[in-house]
């Protein structure tokens, strides 16, 4: 994709125009710098390639976080008309409802700095981090796998992990209906059985974090956060059980895709008809995927909140710890929308981007109805991260959907050169951020230089009116996988 | 002519370019790279042997299916690979031994988590006399 077959709408928009097979013109939201780093990669290809798929309602979006995934861009968002259009589980990625909660306590910032090496440890020994991870609670067995399938978050309140207040707060109250775990191989059930209450690798982190800066006084006190104060993000999804469904998912899709002879760029984008019997069970499948994800990240707060009692010696309300918001980041979700006038069942795929609902949608909370949807941006562990809102564009031009983090834009090997020479624990460490990480290669291959500059990316969606800003966080203390 | 392993540079995940003359030996040094992205391979010793048998029609998706088996005996037995031997294959099966440990926190050093083999730019090519075999892992 070349820079002059892009054509710049404005001081935030991109449009990549509809050529070729392209059933849609690609939209990508970026300042000019920005734009500059997205077109380092092959990931405005890959925005052109969704745009060919069946069904694609507007456009194929790309938010400013936008970078080369494996056939979906990771900061990709496509809608999908329900009834002529597809699901491809390339568009939800292999950590299906990856994801990330904030929670908000009582501690200040001020109280809690001399003791955030103790807590981070305390965390670390307490959530199983890193590959293969397990053993944060008893293994399920196959019944009880099941439960969480389909219950998701619910099931882990039922079983002593957090209360039921936290349901209110969760992306779809923390179970995606209609999940079905009788699509599901015997490997993916084997895959999550020991998993469930574990962090994993890579990317995903805990994060004791300060809030440094509110940016609108009421929505967050709405949200009960205060400047100085400390709060907590998780970022992680449905492990090994989300990665067997997506890879045994690909394969049969694959297969859907010869036989209702779709025509695809890239097999990464294999997909089925939503309608179709290949797509439904997909659906299905994926859903029960998020259910174990979202009860992962249920238990794992309730495993953060017993470590914080016991190491401070506090009462629960003395802690004052209380779930802010639950998104899902990689996902596919049956909504509503309005486009052009007119009204569209559809399928959007949200895959390294998150839903963003503006003020009034039926989906929020009624403690959050008039405020919107709170949207959780991470950046990487050296910088900051924020907590957004939506609004009401983001209902007519995204699909609901914004942006999900810094996003990478060194690959894993340039982070590693980089960092060579290099300690990046004590450079983290000067900057008051104390980490701690089970993968060798974690620290290096996550190190902040790895990753845009989040604010640059969240005040692109800002100008864009797609979400509102409410408060900046910085890092205390990082756990990595 | 060398067998070797090249790194890509991609942004989001890891990938290998993998070169060698012959079939048996692409698939059997794409599997110990493999394997070297997720643990030092001097670590691992060949105390049991497992035999691997996989199918596909075409060959760029045995030699997916091959790199998934050997990441499925990690997930679903942490059973960890450093040799791989008797390889046989034609272009729609594939069967080996494969020698190596169960898991152990404290020997092996785990370097990165792999979760899937992509499809993305997935490929076999024979060019110029060596076979290249190419794919993308989702970290």
């Amino acid at each position: 994709m070349t820079a002059e077959s892009i054509i710049q709408k404005s001081e935030y928009l991109w449009e990549i125009p509809q050529t070729g097979p392209m059933r849609v013109p690609g939209f990508i939201y970026a300042t000019e710098n920005l734009m500059k780093q997205i077109h380092q990669d092959e990931c405005l290809k890959q925005v052109a390639n969704v745009a060919q798929l069946p069904g694609i309602v507007g456009y194929a979006l790309a938010m400013p976080d936008i970078h080369w995934g494996y056939g979906f861009p990771i900061g990709g968002v496509a809608a999908m008309d329900v009834t002529s259009g597809v699901i491809s589980p390339g568009g939800v990625g292999y950590d299906i409802n990856c994801g990330v909660r904030l929670l908000r306590t009582n501690l200040t910032v001020n109280s809690i700095r001399p003791r955030i090496k103790e807590l981070v440890t305390g965390i670390f020994h307490n959530v199983p981090t890193g590959v293969g991870s397990h053993g944060a609670i008893k293994k399920l067995d196959r019944k009880d796998v099941r439960k969480v399938l389909l219950k998701g978050a619910r099931w882990a309140i039922e079983n002593g992990f957090g209360s039921s207040d936290d349901l209110n707060f969760i992306e779809n109250s923390g179970t995606l209906k209609e999940a079905n775990p009788e699509v599901i191989s015997e490997r993916a059930y084997q895959r999550g059985a020991p998993q469930l209450g574990t962090l994993g690798s890579g990317n995903h982190f805990i994060e004791i974090s300060e809030v440094r800066d509110i940016f609108d006084e009421d929505i967050a006190a709405q949200l009960g956060i205060q400047k100085g104060n400390v709060a907590i993000f998780i970022h992680t999804g449905s492990r090994g059980l989300g990665y067997q469904i997506c890879d045994d998912f690909i394969k049969v899709t694959l297969q859907a895709t010869a036989k209702y002879g779709i025509a695809i760029p890239d097999r990464q984008l294999a997909c089925a008809p939503i309608q179709s019997p290949e797509g439904q069970d997909y659906l299905g499948a994926m859903r029960a995927a998020a259910n174990f994800a979202f009860a992962n990240r249920q238990v794992i707060s309730a495993l953060i909140e017993s470590t914080l009692l016991k190491v401070l010696n506090l009462s629960p309300n003395d802690l004052g710890m209380r779930l802010v918001w639950d998104i899902a980041h990689n996902i596919a979700k049956i909504e509503t929308h309005e486009f052009q006038g007119k009204k569209y069942s559809v399928c959007v795929h949200r895959k390294g981007a998150t839903r963003a609902f503006g003020p009034g949608s039926p989906d929020l909370p009624a403690q959050y109805r008039s405020i919107g949807q709170p949207v959780l941006v991470p950046g990487d562990m050296g910088t900051e991260s924020y907590l957004c809102i939506g609004t009401h564009k983001a209902m007519q031009e995204t699909f609901g959907s914004s942006c999900h983090g810094a996003g990478r834009v060194l690959s894993r090997t340039q982070a590693k050169k980089r960092s060579q020479g290099r300690n990046l624990y004590q450079e983290l460490a000067k900057a008051g951020i104390f980490v701690m990480a089970e993968g060798r290669s974690t620290i290096a291959e996550e190190m902040p230089d790895a990753y845009k500059n989040v604010t640059e990316v969240v005040n692109t969606m800002q100008l864009a009116g797609i979400i509102k800003k409410v408060a900046r966080f910085t890092p205390l203390g990082v756990v990595k996988g | 002519m060398k067998t070797y392993v090249q790194q890509l540079n991609h942004t989001s995940d890891l990938g290998l370019n993998v070169y060698a003359k012959s079939l048996p030996e692409l698939f059997s040094a794409a599997g110990r790279a493999l394997m070297r992205l997720m643990v030092d391979l001097d670590s691992v010793k060949p105390l049991e042997q497992r035999k691997l048998e996989v199918q596909a029609d075409e060959i760029d998706l045995l030699f997916r299916e091959w790199l998934s088996e050997l990441l499925a005996l990690f997930h679903n037995e942490e059973f960890l690979v450093s040799r791989i031997a008797k390889v046989r294959l034609n272009n729609s099966q594939i069967s080996a031994l494969v020698f190596g440990e169960k898991y152990d926190k404290i020997r092996h050093k785990i370097q990165r988590e792999l979760k899937s083999i992509t499809y993305h730019q997935l490929g076999v090519k024979f060019v110029g006399k060596r076979y290249i075999g190419t794919f993308i892992i989702d970290v």
